[in-house]
């Protein structure tokens, strides 16, 4: 973790930057707001809450760095939550890596239910593998750069010579941390046009562009694997928000935890296995 | 307790529970306040209002919208822009509060000048009370008294806000600002005043102190004043050292305290750097208006030396950033804090060099000049002293007392909570009998949020002041341009007695003064025309109390309107204007909301002040001067 002055100028601050995170705004949760999840590792480290209360409050936080570019002192917000959650807890084993299914210079990385590999070959004419990842490639280690080393070889070892295809953000960012060849299922297969909804917050105003209306989904991790509840508010709150009007995801992770909650989403996977006009409503 | 209700319907709920489980109830915005009034206590149930954050269409005839309470501030002007709207209000906590919590406190934004208080602003609010739920302002039910007055400002003490109807303005096609460098302080808020009663509604106006000048470094001398090379070096010398103080916390820590300790000398040594000030000022709108205000505003500026736009362009950008230089104090074991007073121009002097006087004996202290209105302005002293509870509370004890012993209200947009409690009761005196009367009739069982924003049992052994004598004017004052009437003396007969100084009445009521602001609706008015200022009461048992004239205060709710129904109203002292006007046809294609005549008519617009020149050349044709009577209530 870094010295506690990194800390204590956020725990310290006029919390301004509340409005611009996702998790606050969602949530509306007092202790969700940046420079609440700050004071977790200061108070820790100044002896007032336990190692595990501290990474309770560090883990609120989903990365999406808006809190950073903003922050009017520049205090890197989210990194420095990922290194002190990284040194509050101890690395989750990885889940064993399951066997590569078929064959292809391709590998969609399933983290969901719902296999696509096979409609994405039939997409494109080529033969697509599968890889089972419910652990999103092991994206807990990310905030362990010690043990994510050697997570990133095996990685590498495991898929020698592919190019994984991601369906959201978590797989994304560890294929590209630990050095892979990887595409954006989102890349390869053609969205309707419309507004792209991606971690973002805010109320919207009636007769205002629901491309405006962005919301973040609460679906990305460590929140919703150390906070299901809250990452659960900030995705009913986002779907209340867009008001029944469909949008479109580049994250399947994302647009899962809409559709819990009711939003009419579309993303990368619903649309290819679910196209317009051929199975009932995209993203149902 | 906390919960997080998402519609009116379960705020209801919660306080039909904490009624019956006589649980204290505790409503919760975004907790920017700086007094503490949203402070949750054992045992109590803390309302958490965010998730009412619902925004209703922008009506573009009224120009208002409906807006939840939980509503972040931020997120509103991000959300009302990208359709062309403002609700001009914008605190520096804009950030991390919301419209419940501006509603609560009594708010003021940057912008108060132009666009008024949070009071000005909110037309009409719907709040659950433990008694039901009730409709205020201009959603009140017809035959029933607006309580929004005191609701307004009652920090949780009576209800719960759950939905709110604003004004808004049009996004401001330019906002050109200057800065202006004035010999003394005087000179300066003398140019303010004369801004301000020249009716030129600026969208800032901003004056710091000598000290605040000095140490924000906000003004640098003219290029033939610059320092010789010997002077240069002695610069770079300091700039050494502070970067080598920077990169040593233990030695910065030193620093700080040794200074703090002896804050009598700091203060001194700071008076004697200059006596030179900065005023930020400037106009937003339709480009045209804001050259015809600049142009009308130029002769009031003359005593200063125009900086051109920098100063102001810097203070916009970075209004927010003195906020987050105070972490770095804290962290260092230091208090800094800030205490917001106002009056009327005529005791501003007293005010601060009492209060200043006051702060000063405990912490190194400046202040600037800002919220200025044309009966007058706040003043913000900010104030960062050795970290010990004993000084701090005291500082605090003595500068209110300082303030209230120089006439002003201990609060402009802070509000009240446990830090001011004591302070705001004693200011509204006899007043808080109407305070209690509502509160009992809302809240039997005193469940919400006691002690907010007055003490539990507020008291007042002051005695009151006596019946006013003479009239139907009692008092005037020109620099503050306002003057104590008799409320129920004809209109006709008030007019003369101002006419014969030179004055007339701001507003002409279309009945006696007292009648007339027992009816008036606030939406009648516009968000910058303010109709009363203090007043004097008394009760049926012979207590009386004079309230105000600080302008815009936010010590508690506007006990006024409640006083005016129920006790006799002894003296109103209400806004004046020039008796000279220059009146012309209505120039075409301008809304007179964002020209701001003194008054606008379908045949003529009116002004006054040193700018009616100016501004009436807008308008098409000279006409006789004809300013209409005013009804108190017209249609929302």
């Amino acid at each position: 973790m870094k010295p506690l002055v990194e800390y204590e100028t956020c725990t310290f601050c006029p919390r301004l930057c509340r409005a611009v995170c996702p998790i606050a705004v969602g949530s509306a949760r007092e202790a969700a707001t940046p420079s609440s999840m700050m004071s977790g590792p200061y108070l820790h480290a100044v002896g007032t809450i336990s190692a595990e209360d501290a990474a309770d409050l560090a883990s609120l936080c989903t990365r999406c760095g808006a809190c950073t570019e903003f922050c009017h002192l520049g205090r890197p917000v989210a990194p420095l939550l990922a290194e002190a959650l990284g040194a509050l807890t101890a690395p989750a084993a990885p889940a064993p890596f399951a066997p590569v299914q078929g064959e292809g210079a391709l590998v969609a990385v399933i983290c969901g239910d719902e296999d696509w590999s096979g409609a994405l070959g039939a997409l494109l004419g080529e033969p697509v593998a599968s890889f089972r990842s419910p652990d999103h490639l092991g994206e807990a280690l990310l905030d362990h750069p010690a043990r994510f080393e050697a997570h990133a070889a095996a990685l590498k070892a495991h898929f020698s010579g592919a190019t994984l295809v991601v369906s959201d953000h978590g797989c994304s960012r560890v294929a590209e941390a630990a050095g892979l060849t990887v595409r954006a299922l989102h890349s390869l297969v053609p969205l309707p046009t419309g507004p792209v909804f991606h971690p973002c917050q805010g109320p919207r105003l009636e007769g205002e562009p629901v491309a405006e209306a962005l919301a973040c989904c609460g679906a990305a991790w460590p929140l919703s694997t150390r906070h299901p509840e809250v990452a659960a508010e900030v995705a009913e709150a986002a779907a209340a928000r867009l008001g029944g009007v469909q949008v479109c995801s580049p994250d399947h992770r994302c647009a899962a935890a809409l559709r819990r909650h009711g939003a009419s989403v579309v993303d990368p996977v619903s649309a290819l296995l679910r196209p317009a006009g051929r199975g009932g409503q995209p993203g149902a | 307790m906390v919960a997080w209700p998402r519609h009116a319907e379960d705020v209801a709920a919660s306080l039909a529970w904490a009624k019956a489980e006589g649980v204290v109830v505790v409503p919760y915005g975004a907790g920017s306040g700086v007094c503490g009034s949203a402070m949750g206590r054992a045992g109590s149930l803390v309302l958490d209002l965010k998730r009412l954050d619902h925004l209703g269409p922008v009506d573009p005839v009224t120009r208002t919208v409906r807006v939840g309470p939980g509503m972040l501030g931020q997120h509103l002007e991000d959300r009302l822009a990208r359709l062309g709207w403002q609700t001009g209000h914008s605190p520096s906590s804009i950030g991390c509060s919301t419209v419940g919590g501006w509603a609560a406190a009594r708010s003021a934004g940057q912008f108060s000048s132009r666009y008024g208080v949070f009071d000005d602003i909110l037309l009409a609010a719907e709040l659950e009370t433990p008694a039901g739920r009730l409709r205020c302002g201009d959603w009140t039910a017809p035959g029933e008294e607006d309580l929004l007055p005191i609701l307004c400002g009652s920090e949780g003490g009576l209800g719960v806000f759950t939905d709110t109807l604003l004004r808004v303005a049009p996004t401001p096609a330019v906002r050109r600002l200057r800065g202006f460098a004035f010999p003394s302080l005087t000179a300066a808020w003398e140019a303010m005043r004369a801004m301000l009663q020249a009716e030129l509604w600026p969208v800032v106006l901003r004056l710091y102190d000598p000290v605040d000048t000095r140490i924000g470094g906000r003004i640098h001398p003219p290029k033939h004043r610059q320092e010789a090379e010997g002077a240069r070096r002695g610069r770079a010398a300091l700039q050494r050292i502070r970067d080598r103080v920077r990169r040593t916390p233990a030695l910065q820590r030193h620093l700080l305290d040794l200074p703090l300790a002896l804050p009598g000398l700091l203060n001194r040594i700071a008076g004697e750097l200059g006596q030179e000030v900065l005023l930020i000022t400037g106009f937003e709108g339709d480009e045209a208006l804001v050259d015809r205000q600049w142009r009308a505003a130029a002769p009031l500026l003359a005593a200063a030396r125009d900086l051109g736009t920098e100063p102001g362009e810097r203070w916009y950008q970075h209004r927010h950033d003195v906020s987050y230089k105070l972490a770095p104090i804290f962290s260092m074991g230091s208090f800094a804090d800030t205490m917001e007073v106002a009056c009327p121009w005529s005791k501003l002097g007293a005010l601060y060099a009492g209060v200043r006087e006051a702060i000063g004996r405990h912490a190194l202290v400046m202040a600037h000049f800002s919220h200025a209105y044309p009966e007058g302005c706040s003043i913000y002293f900010s104030f960062v002293g050795a970290g010990r509870t004993a000084v701090y509370d005291a500082l605090w004890s003595e500068a209110l007392a300082a303030a209230a012993a120089a006439g002003g209200t201990v609060t402009h947009h802070h509000g009240v909570g446990p830090l001011k409690a004591a302070a705001a009761a004693k200011e509204a005196g006899a007043a808080l009998r109407v305070w209690s009367e509502v509160k009992r009739a809302l809240d039997p069982t005193g469940i919400m949020n006691p002690g907010r924003p007055y003490p539990a049992e507020p008291v007042s052994d002051e005695p009151g002041p006596s019946p006013p004598v003479g009239g139907p004017v009692y008092a005037l004052s020109a620099e503050d341009r306002m003057a104590d009437v008799d409320p129920d003396a004809p209109v006709e007969a008030i007019e003369a007695a101002l006419s014969a100084a030179g004055f007339a009445l701001r507003f002409r009521p279309d009945r006696p003064l007292g009648a007339w602001l027992r009816a008036l609706r606030r939406s009648s008015l516009n968000p910058w025309e303010a109709p009363l200022f203090g007043l004097q009461a008394r009760f049926p048992d012979g207590a009386s109390v004079r309230l105000g004239p600080a302008p815009r205060s936010a010590a508690g709710p506007d006990l006024r309107p409640a006083l005016l129904r129920r006790a006799k109203v002894e003296l109103v002292q209400v806004p004046l204007r020039s008796a000279t006007a220059v009146a012309v046809t209505p120039p075409e294609g301008l809304d007179p909301r964002d020209l701001r005549p003194a008054w606008a008519t379908a045949d003529q617009w009116g002004f006054v002040g040193d700018a009616a020149e100016t501004l009436a050349a807008l308008g098409t044709a000279p006409a006789a001067p004809r300013c209409p009577t005013r009804a108190p209530r017209s249609e929302p």
